[in-house]
């Protein structure tokens, strides 16, 4: 069964009206209303426990929700889980994958939506693989045990793997932790590249504010479950809201036409 | 794949062409009586246990993201071997339906009813957790394994084919009947090309829930329909050969030196060396009856756990140092 979305006709890529989570009595996103368009990158912020992961997890389909989530226009009920995948990738904060896992097949795992019922291997889909590694420096790197490679190369294969899914959409949560600041920013520039090369619309949870709003479009800002501020990077990232969001004051110092936030404590 | 498949089959026929000279007395080509004897009564079976313990074995560690998981883990052997043994007791005897069956076929009954137990209380909250199965898993084998040995000291003295260590040890029943190995070769088969297909799956399901499903996997119904089938297919081979234990876990793990961890082509090569390693096993015991201080055809299970305990030792810890 194909996806009836066809790339172009659509600005909302992503729309939530009134989403609420629960677990249990426990009210985990209350009443979130936001969206996102097409080829944007909006980071997600906010402390702990803020419910970034549980927005991120909902949006695919994992938790159960109130309200609504609009995919491309169209409900997330009415999606099949299949045909999602062939249009939002996930890339959780540890990736999975076992010993001795070959960067070709973690690769490859990403072609799973598109294949037929025997999955097997065709001549496109070992193209569009070097394709990707070659654009993200995987190319040497194919036939290495995952567990051989350092961190900011791992988090690439598994960025790959989103991007071999071929998605309109990737979800990132706090792709950049295990990584020192050289990667953070190799990482967060290899993703502006990418949304602007292909067109790709990124939401990312993360906590570096700094970095991520140096390479965002949009951000939106969680506390506690709701939703504190969501728009332009300049207009939404006041040191008020900031502030309250991490239950800190931080100041905001400008720095050659960007600015970065300093906790005052 | 279909190369993998054309050229894992023909490995397992040249093994198999090699077991079939391996008799008790000498060692050479046969006459037809006596290759035909071998074939049937071990090479055959023998493969037949081995394809099915491989591959129920690399299902078993892809769905319980478990690389020590094997495929009497939902307590497929302990049903079998607890079933084999009530089927003898006096009390069952007199029951028109029960003896109607044979042992194996009754035994085929007890491990799928033991394993459905396991995977109903596992799946109670529509939910499969891995760490869930292998604890149920566990209690039920114990329960099962308790069970036995009680019973044994009840009744001890029971008359029947086989004796206890039959359904202990494991070994290639010849006393199965005709009926009873077609049926377990249907079972195996259907159950093998079932696990053929889902061998894609297995691939993402290994991920773990929240990346499975966002690439379009239904990680529970995956995780169920799996575990249903390798169960099924263990069950089948348990039935006429009792536990014989370590093809389940060594196979896939020697497989994947071969060809990585690609559970598409790990499941056609590990179900060839499952079946060839198990006909090997077959030919050696044959073989050691010859060796003068051995007087009886040892059980096939004591040949794999005792060679191949050892063996995959050697061969992990030379891996680890590569």
């Amino acid at each position: 069964m194909s996806s009836d979305f066809s790339p172009g006709s659509i600005q909302k890529v992503l729309q939530a009206d009134h989403l609420t989570v629960r677990l249990g009595q426990h009210v985990v996103l209350n009443n979130l209303n936001f969206e996102l368009g097409t080829g944007q990158i909006m980071a997600l912020i906010g402390a702990n426990g803020s419910g970034k992961t549980t927005l991120l997890r909902t949006l695919i389909g994992r938790v159960g929700f109130e309200g609504q989530i609009l995919w491309m226009g169209k409900s997330i009920r009415d999606w099949s889980l299949r045909n999602l995948a062939k249009q939002v990738a996930y890339m959780p904060q540890s990736p999975s994958s076992d010993p001795g896992d070959r960067v070709i097949e973690v690769l490859r795992i990403g072609r799973f939506p598109h294949r037929g019922w025997m999955s097997l291997d065709h001549d496109e889909d070992e193209h569009l693989i070097r394709e990707v590694a070659q654009e993200l420096g995987l190319i040497d790197l194919l036939d290495r045990a995952i567990e051989t490679l350092s961190g900011g190369q791992r988090q690439r294969v598994f960025l790959g793997r989103c991007l071999v899914q071929s998605p309109r959409v990737i979800l990132l949560d706090e792709p950049t932790t295990f990584l020192d600041l050289k990667h953070q920013t190799d990482f967060y520039r290899l993703i502006r590249k990418l949304a602007e090369k292909r067109g790709i619309c990124i939401l990312m949870a993360c906590h570096d504010l700094n970095l991520a709003t140096a390479h965002a479009d949009k951000v939106m800002v969680l506390k506690s479950g709701r939703l504190l501020a969501c728009g332009n990077i300049r207009q939404v990232m006041n040191e008020k809201i900031v502030s309250e969001a991490f239950d800190m004051p931080m100041k905001r110092i400008e720095l050659n036409q960007s600015f970065h936030f300093v906790p005052l404590e | 794949m279909f190369v993998l498949l054309l050229i894992s089959s023909g490995v397992w026929s040249l093994v198999a062409i090699a077991c079939l000279m391996v008799g008790s007395r000498s060692v050479g080509w046969p006459e037809y009586e006596i290759l035909s004897l071998r074939l049937y009564n071990h090479v055959l079976p023998a493969s037949l246990i081995g394809s099915a313990l491989a591959c129920a074995g690399v299902t078993y560690q892809a769905i319980l993201r478990n690389p020590l998981a094997d495929p009497y883990l939902l307590g497929t052997s302990s049903g079998a071997m607890l079933a084999a043994y009530i089927y003898r007791l006096p009390v069952f005897a007199t029951v028109g339906w029960i003896s109607a069956l044979t042992p194996h076929t009754f035994a085929l009954l007890g491990a799928l009813g033991i394993t459905t137990l396991v995977l109903i209380l596992c799946g109670s909250r529509g939910v499969i957790h891995p760490v869930t199965v292998i604890l149920v898993g566990a209690i039920i084998n114990s329960i099962c394994g308790a069970v036995f040995l009680l019973l044994n000291s009840i009744f001890w003295d029971l008359q029947g084919t086989g004796g206890i260590l039959t359904f202990m040890v494991g070994d290639i029943q010849t006393t199965a009947s005709w009926q009873q190995i077609y049926l377990s070769a249907l079972g195996i088969g259907i159950g093998w090309v079932l696990l053929v297909v889902l061998s894609p799956f297995l691939n993402v399901i290994r991920l773990g829930e929240d990346e499975a499903s966002s690439l379009g996997v239904k990680i529970q119904r995956i995780r169920g329909l799996g575990l249903i089938i390798a169960s099924g297919v263990t069950a089948a081979a348990v039935a006429i050969s009792g536990p014989i234990g370590f093809i389940g876990l060594i196979c896939p793990h020697i497989a994947r030196w071969f060809c990585g961890n690609d559970n598409r082509r790990l499941m056609i090569v590990a179900t060839a060396l499952g079946a060839s390693v198990l006909t090997m096993a077959d030919a050696l015991s044959r073989y050691l009856l010859s060796v003068q201080f051995i007087h009886t055809i040892l059980p096939i299970g004591v040949i794999t756990a005792i060679l191949g305990g050892p063996f995959f030792l050697i061969l992990l810890l030379r891996h680890r140092r590569e």
